[in-house]
């Protein structure tokens, strides 16, 4: 008993701090690859942090060619390697004692062929199962064994050969899960950066579309690719992505979110600037338009450049779609948008100080439903935003069978709850409500909160000083968006400036065959898209074929 | 150019819109009532053809300058110094009309909406958001324009369907109100229901196609200010149009669509108050765009916010309602027709009689 008295009332126990660390020993990766294959495996070793990293492969092996034996090192990092053609079809045919090449005979396919070194053989003759490539820096060895590929290291040589052997793990390509569509395809990117360009190609048949490569990121060289039709993409715009990308300096990058924040056009403004999408056939028809895509390693959205306000709110269905129901949905969604904003804003300008507008028995209403709560509408409305903004975010973050609980429990319980406890009154939750609903119908999730931080800032505004306050946002808001660009176009084309085409593509939607032209803002090398008969077989059509 | 960029025709035509809306939502109505009687609305017609007829022959006039402000046109004319002098008128008027504009809607918002509100706090919010403006720029403000003027043209509509059941035609009888010679000659300098049309002399060089640009938004503002008196003259007999402070906003509480939308005034004010924003941003941008012109300033930002301050502080002088209308009819009655179409006129003659002799000069030099 004494013993454990003493040794709680002990007070040595050491507290542990964090030290101020000393500099990380840097080894430059710039560096020619030696002809000794032990400095190159000493430095490696070194630079990968051999056997520390536990899943660094050095594997020395004995490459036999005409009966004589190199010695080599093959180096990949396990998990993102193919261990099927590691095995297969490049350590067993490089130890393979059968490898013989007979080059001085004149009838030799490698006489023929003018194979006049111990590189070529192995590229051309026995690794012939995986892309080789040469490289003569360490850089370029620990950038491509990061990505998968296997470094091959031959004692006497002074490169390495890069085998491609990626095998990283991902998930197969899926639906896509935020941008929902009731037609059209449904297939959404993955983390895969190749699958993804796949997945663009083939929608986009063309040659001419181009998957650029630049790298962003000093620490990991992250892979990105700058996609646009070369015979429809503005130059400029492409050139405007290249010189942006290229000027971003980071350590790390690690998904497209973050690229997008740093080459927008402006941090500081609430909407967004760049549309991000997981739908590769909205990518494509973007491309198809003139735009610039901009795919990430390792990154399920794709980014579209340059975006103006009305392709945050457009669908991909938008086009699937027969064009009268297209055109229904557009007409819907922009009180949605407006609701979504404003309601809010509106209702409590409106109650506190415009009642004159409210039509006297929905005034008794209102009075009569709020006559027991004892909140201001101010704090009864930050309330029910703020609930149903936190029921929201946890929704999306619960794993999903227990979405469902939450959602129940949030909207229906809870609602149902604080309306009995006289905490809000129930017209209230129908405006919140209303205006929750409404914020879903916009097809972009980035819109959509943009939509819900302006939301409380015309609360704010209209319990501050109703349509004066209301009238100060607004004005604000407009001058904020009508003066911003994204990528040299200005975001309210073409609202302001007006441009021909307002009520073909943007505010409303016109027939498939209607679509004659590209975006004039984008300036494209292709103008127009199709004839202005686009329906030959259409009689009727002026110029049509009349037979 | 006093500031950099292009503007595109509907961009101005749409700033123009919006800036006249002012007028005549605040004092114009109650002015033409006092001078006109039942002739006001004949006086609208008759001062827009005079204003067209005037502004016509001084665009014309003009055109020989389309890449220059009217600050160019007074250095071609004067040299430097007519320059400087053009500058610093140019930015009085536009400082006074923003001045008065301040304080008469600063009493109106509060008589309207914050009857109890200290009038210091609705004036710092009005110059805060103006501030605001100033400073994203004016592009920002034309393009913000042509946002809002298809909803006042929709608000102006609206606003006709409903009200012309109300329209007694007798409102307009006697057609001459209270004289010929009132009418035809003293109303034939009062254009100031057109004084923004001369905001398009400081933006010539950044307009693509000044001849349609000016001609639409003369009609522009035609139309507005038209179907405004017509509106205000054919419902509200003109005796109750002298004593009433805001007979625009007075007309808007007649409207009323069936039981349920009735009394959507706010509605309006809402838009007007967009459109005043709009206006004092041109108005103090512009002051010191052209104190940044002739003065060579580089950083004009500190400038912007100076000038909001001083707008501020005379507004506050200003504390007399009585006052305000005067000065205002001071300003908008008898000087601006000298500073929108007298002076230019003087400086493009002057301009024009300097081209022509250092033409001759040169030809003699030549021969």
């Amino acid at each position: 008993m004494l013993n454990f008295f003493k040794h709680f009332m002990k007070n040595d126990k050491k507290e542990f701090h964090i030290q101020k660390p000393e500099p990380a020993p840097t080894l430059s990766k710039d560096l020619n690859i030696h002809a000794s294959l032990d400095e190159n495996k000493k430095f490696l070793s070194e630079l990968l942090h051999y056997p520390l990293s536990n899943d660094v492969q050095f594997r020395d092996i004995n490459i036999c060619i005409n009966d004589k034996f190199y010695k080599g090192l093959l180096i990949s990092y396990d998990g993102l390697v193919n261990n099927d053609i590691i095995n297969n079809y490049i350590l067993r045919e490089l130890m393979n004692e059968n490898n013989r090449f007979n080059t001085s005979d004149s009838k030799s396919i490698l006489k023929n062929k003018s194979i006049p070194n111990l590189k070529d053989i192995i590229c051309n003759s026995i690794l012939t199962d995986c892309q080789v490539s040469a490289v003569s820096t360490f850089e370029k060895v620990v950038e491509n064994i990061l990505h998968g590929d296997s470094a091959l290291f031959i004692d006497g040589e002074t490169y390495s050969l890069i085998c491609d052997t990626k095998n990283i793990p991902g998930r197969s390509v899926t639906k896509s899960e935020i941008e929902m569509n009731l037609k059209g395809p449904a297939e959404g990117f993955i983390e895969n950066f190749r699958t993804n360009t796949a997945l663009i190609r083939k929608f986009v048949k063309d040659e001419n579309l181009i998957f650029e490569s630049v790298e962003v990121g000093t620490e990991t060289t992250t892979r990105c690719a700058i996609a646009y039709i070369s015979t429809i993409a503005n130059d400029s715009i492409v050139d405007e992505v290249r010189r942006r990308i290229n000027g971003v300096e980071v350590d790390y990058l690690l998904d497209s979110g973050e690229l997008e924040q740093l080459i927008e056009d402006k941090t500081f403004i609430i909407d967004p600037l760049i549309l991000s999408t997981e739908r590769p056939d909205k990518v494509a028809s973007h491309l198809i338009e003139g735009r610039v895509a901009i795919i990430v390693e390792g990154s399920n959205n794709v980014l579209i450049v340059p975006a103006i306000f009305s392709d945050f709110t457009h669908a991909s269905e938008d086009s699937y779609l027969r064009f009268p129901y297209a055109e229904m949905l557009r007409i819907f969604r922009l009180p949605a948008i407006f609701l979504s904003i404003f309601l809010p804003g509106l209702y409590i300008s409106i109650c506190n100080f415009h009642q004159e507008m409210i039509p006297t028995d929905l005034l008794f209403a209102i009075a009569g439903a709020r006559e027991k709560v004892p909140f201001t509408m101010l704090t009864e409305l930050l309330i029910m935003e703020i609930a149903f903004e936190i029921i929201r975010e946890a929704s999306i973050r619960t794993p999903a069978p227990m979405g469902a609980t939450i959602g129940i429990v949030g909207t229906l319980i809870l609602g149902q709850a604080i309306v009995s406890a006289n905490i809000v009154s129930p017209i209230l939750v129908i405006i919140v409500a209303l205006t929750g609903i409404s914020t879903f119908v916009t097809t972009n999730y980035a819109l959509n909160y943009s939509f819900r931080i302006l939301r409380f800032f015309y609360i704010l505004l209209g319990a501050t000083a109703g349509f004066f306050g209301l009238a100060i946002g607004i004005f604000i808001h407009l001058c904020l968006l009508t003066s911003t660009t994204s990528f040299g176009v200005p975001y309210l084309t073409p609202f302001a400036p007006t441009r021909k085409g307002i009520f073909k593509d943007d505010l409303f939607i016109f027939p498939i065959w209607k679509k004659e032209n590209r975006p004039p803002f984008l300036k494209t090398k292709k103008p127009v898209r199709e004839p202005h008969i686009s329906r030959k077989w259409d009689t009727s059509e002026k110029g049509g074929n009349k037979n | 150019m006093i500031f950099k960029g292009f503007l595109e025709n509907f961009e101005c035509i749409a700033t123009l819109g919006c800036m006249t809306i002012i007028p005549i939502i605040l004092t114009l109505p109650t002015f033409s009532a006092h001078y006109f009687g039942t002739a006001s609305f004949l006086y609208a017609v008759y001062s827009s053809i005079v204003a067209g007829i005037l502004f016509f022959i001084l665009f014309k006039f003009f055109s020989k300058y389309k890449n220059k402000d009217i600050l160019d046109v007074a250095e071609i004319a004067g040299g430097k110094l007519l320059k400087y002098i053009t500058g610093l008128i140019v930015v009085l008027y536009l400082m006074t009309a923003a001045v008065i504009t301040l304080s008469e809607f600063n009493e109106n918002v509060r008589n309207i909406l914050f009857d109890e509100a200290p009038s210091i706090y609705i004036s710092l919010l009005f110059i805060i958001t103006v501030l605001i403006g100033c400073l994203i720029g004016l592009k920002g403000i034309f393009r913000a324009s042509t946002i809002l003027a298809p909803f006042m043209i929709i608000g102006f509509i609206g606003m006709f369907f409903a009200l012309v059941p109300s329209i007694d035609l007798t409102n307009f009888t006697p057609v001459f109100g209270n004289g010929i010679s009132d009418l035809f000659i003293g109303g034939a300098y009062k254009i100031s229901g057109y004084e923004s049309l001369a905001l398009l002399f400081l933006i010539a060089p950044n307009i693509k196609n000044f001849d349609k640009t000016a001609r639409n938004s003369f009609f522009m503002i035609a139309f507005f200010l038209l179907s405004a008196f017509f509106l205000i003259f054919g419902v509200m007999s003109y005796p109750s149009l002298t004593d009433n402070y805001l007979p625009f906003f007075e007309l808007t509480k007649l409207i009323s669509y069936g039981r349920f939308v009735q009394r959507v005034e706010s509605i309006f004010v809402l838009l007007w108050l967009i459109a005043t924003f709009i206006y004092l941003t041109i108005g103090i941008s512009f002051s010191v765009l052209i104190l940044k012109k002739i003065f060579n300033i580089k950083n004009s930002k500190i400038f912007l916010v100076i000038a909001c301050i001083i707008v501020l502080i005379l507004s506050r002088v200003l504390t007399s309602y009585i006052d305000i209308l005067k000065f205002r009819e001071i300003v908008s009655i008898y000087l601006s027709p000298l500073l929108i179409v007298v002076y230019p006129f003087i400086l493009i003659l002057l301009a024009n009689l300097k081209n022509s002799k250092n033409n001759k000069e040169t030809n003699y030099a030549t021969q």
